[in-house]
């Protein structure tokens, strides 16, 4: 995992931990010159180098010697979009120079592909719930009995396309966004990478259920009672043959806007009456778009390894009350943990995964 | 492993500029709605009223996505101009099965996939190991391109500027009669070779069943 909260998970997990955030202001994205706060992966390295790196480290650290008969699903938003920008300007707004292979959103399957020699390969694109998508896909492949083995990337870089068109929805925080708090100003765009290996074989992490809905509201907004993501999450749960009692801790979608916090928080107080702890960790992180479901999974996997919940950073005061949002960092046990991803046109995707005992 | 699917119903449209006969009128009466659709919205909701689509899931498929939209953000940001909010809300793959699901209210999976010239084979791949759950699917791909300086980016010669296929299918455990061979087509987006591939084919074959290997 690499985002502007750090290179590798252990460091963006002791950045969410020590409440350090890696969303900064910047003064070269927007369109009118003014500062945005954005999470920008702060490396010497390209984005294409570090997504390289980042999936020759899963390769290194699992059984695998290559990936020649593993499937790569990919998720991703924008793909290639911040070279073909690069490109583009270069160029003086010449298109002729631009190669479908790198702008197009299979740019990232082609860079990996050309890397590792994957078997075969599919790239999901559904905006912010991309690589969310990607999980799904990767599980039911698993469950079929197709592929021993799915590597998940999801990956975003920062495009000038995201920042100003999330400006242009006025949507864009000035500042590090305060996800659920009373006051908040609005999301922040980042970029990220976040890859996981799935396979049968026993772990101390298990991806436990899935669920995906429609709004069928709005192509930008949530539906204003969180119904979509209520029946994402409640699909989710069914498909997990578990309570929504059993959950503990929820990584929310909790981009920091106004809209997606209230009916995502709705829909969490309606279907979860015991009360489970809600963090977004998008306010360290950034929202790295279609890599966010990807990388959130990773941070609720490292939510269950260590017994901690990391906090719902500068969130002060609390929009919707009955909503047992994590104002510091939680010591508890946790088995079971669920991560949202909602996305533009209405598209949900929630996941449960469950902490294995081996004593089980 | 190889996968059946029964093709319940398919439909292909084509033009070289703009598909005249997506009925728009009639199948989005809602103007405010109408209005805000892209050309690949308004192809994917006449390719689900052909094959007979109620609210089945969705899987789509896109190589390029929303060209216009892209191409307008792109030029604003060169041009430092104010960006259209509807242009980027518009921009993100999954915009015409988004559309598709808002009209007809259907709350169930929708998903997007984008693997370039293989973008339809990559829909095929998915919808088969989705139809393993036992419900009708609505498989669709298309790829709308005719905008402002398309010449600089048609390098494939494409002929066709505006093109989609659907397939309305269901797992079956019957024998296919119809086998993938890859055939190119030069006047339509080599992203829809696969599924159109698999529409031309049912023409002629009284119950076609398209076998899928993953």
């Amino acid at each position: 995992m690499v985002c502007a909260a750090g290179l590798n998970k252990e460091e963006v997990f002791a950045s969410l931990l020590s409440g350090t955030t890696g969303v900064k202001k910047h003064a070269n994205y927007l369109n009118d010159g003014t500062l945005s706060a954005i999470g920008k992966i702060e490396s010497e390295k390209s984005f294409n180098e570090l997504m390289i790196q980042a999936v020759q480290e899963v390769l290194e650290a699992s059984s695998l010697n290559n990936f020649h008969d593993t499937f790569l699903a990919v998720g991703t938003s924008v793909g290639g979009m911040a070279w073909a920008e690069n490109r583009f300007m270069e160029d003086e707004g010449s298109l002729k120079n631009i190669e479908l292979e790198k702008q197009s959103i299979y740019s990232v399957a082609h860079t990996l592909k050309d890397a590792f020699n994957f078997k075969d390969a599919i790239t999901f694109s559904t905006a912010c719930t991309s690589s969310s998508n990607a999980l799904v896909f990767a599980k039911e492949l698993l469950d079929a009995g197709a592929y021993e083995k799915v590597l998940v990337v999801g990956a975003d870089s920062i495009s000038l396309t995201t920042v100003n068109g999330f400006n242009a929805l006025g949507v864009l925080s000035s500042e590090c966004s305060t996800p659920f708090d009373a006051n908040r100003t609005g999301m922040n765009v980042a970029e990220g990478i976040g890859a996981l290996l799935l396979g049968k074989e026993p772990s101390n992490i298990e991806l436990l259920g899935l669920g995906c809905s429609s709004d069928a509201y709005n192509i930008t907004n949530p539906h204003p009672d969180g119904v979509g993501a209520k029946l994402a999450m409640q699909n989710a749960l069914d498909n997990a043959n578990i309570e929504a009692s059993d959950i503990e801790y929820i990584n929310a979608h909790g981009t920091g806007t106004m809209a997606n916090d209230t009916a995502e928080g709705k829909a969490i107080e309606e279907l979860f009456p015991n009360r489970p702890f809600v963090a977004s960790t998008k306010s360290m992180t950034g929202h790295t778009l279609g890599a966010c479901g990807a990388i959130e999974l990773i941070i609720s996997a490292m939510a269950l390894e260590n017994n901690t919940i990391p906090s719902n950073l500068n969130l002060k005061t609390k929009e919707l009350e009955n909503l047992n949002l994590a104002q510091e960092n939680v010591s508890t046990p946790i088995t079971y943990a669920l991560s949202n991803a909602f996305a533009f046109g209405g598209n949900n995707t929630s996941i449960v995964i469950k902490k294995v005992s081996h004593e089980d | 492993m190889k996968i059946n699917l029964k093709i319940i119903n398919s439909h292909f449209v084509t033009s070289k500029e703009n598909c005249e006969e997506l009925q728009e009128k009639t199948l989005v009466k809602k103007m405010m709605l109408r209005r805000r659709l892209t050309r690949s919205s308004k192809v994917a909701i006449f390719l689900a009223n052909q094959v007979g689509y109620e609210q089945e899931r969705i899987v789509f498929g896109s190589a390029y996505g929303e060209v216009k939209a892209t191409i307008d953000i792109i030029d604003a940001i060169y041009n430092k101009t104010l960006l259209s909010p509807t242009a980027f809300q518009n921009s993100v793959h999954n915009t015409p099965v988004s559309y598709l699901s808002i009209l007809s209210e259907n709350s169930k999976e929708v998903t997007t996939v984008s693997d370039l010239f293989d973008t339809s084979l990559s829909v095929l791949k998915t919808g088969a190991i989705k139809a393993l759950k036992g419900d009708k699917l609505l498989l669709m791909a298309v790829d709308t391109f005719n905008v402002k300086r398309v010449e600089e980016l048609n390098r494939c010669g494409v002929t066709d500027l505006e093109s989609g296929v659907a397939l309305l299918v269901e797992l079956t455990d019957e024998p296919a009669n119809i086998f993938l061979e890859n055939k190119e087509n030069r006047e339509v987006s080599p992203s829809l070779r696969h599924i159109l591939e698999v529409h031309n084919k049912t023409l002629n074959i009284k119950n076609p069943i398209v076998e899928i290997t993953l």
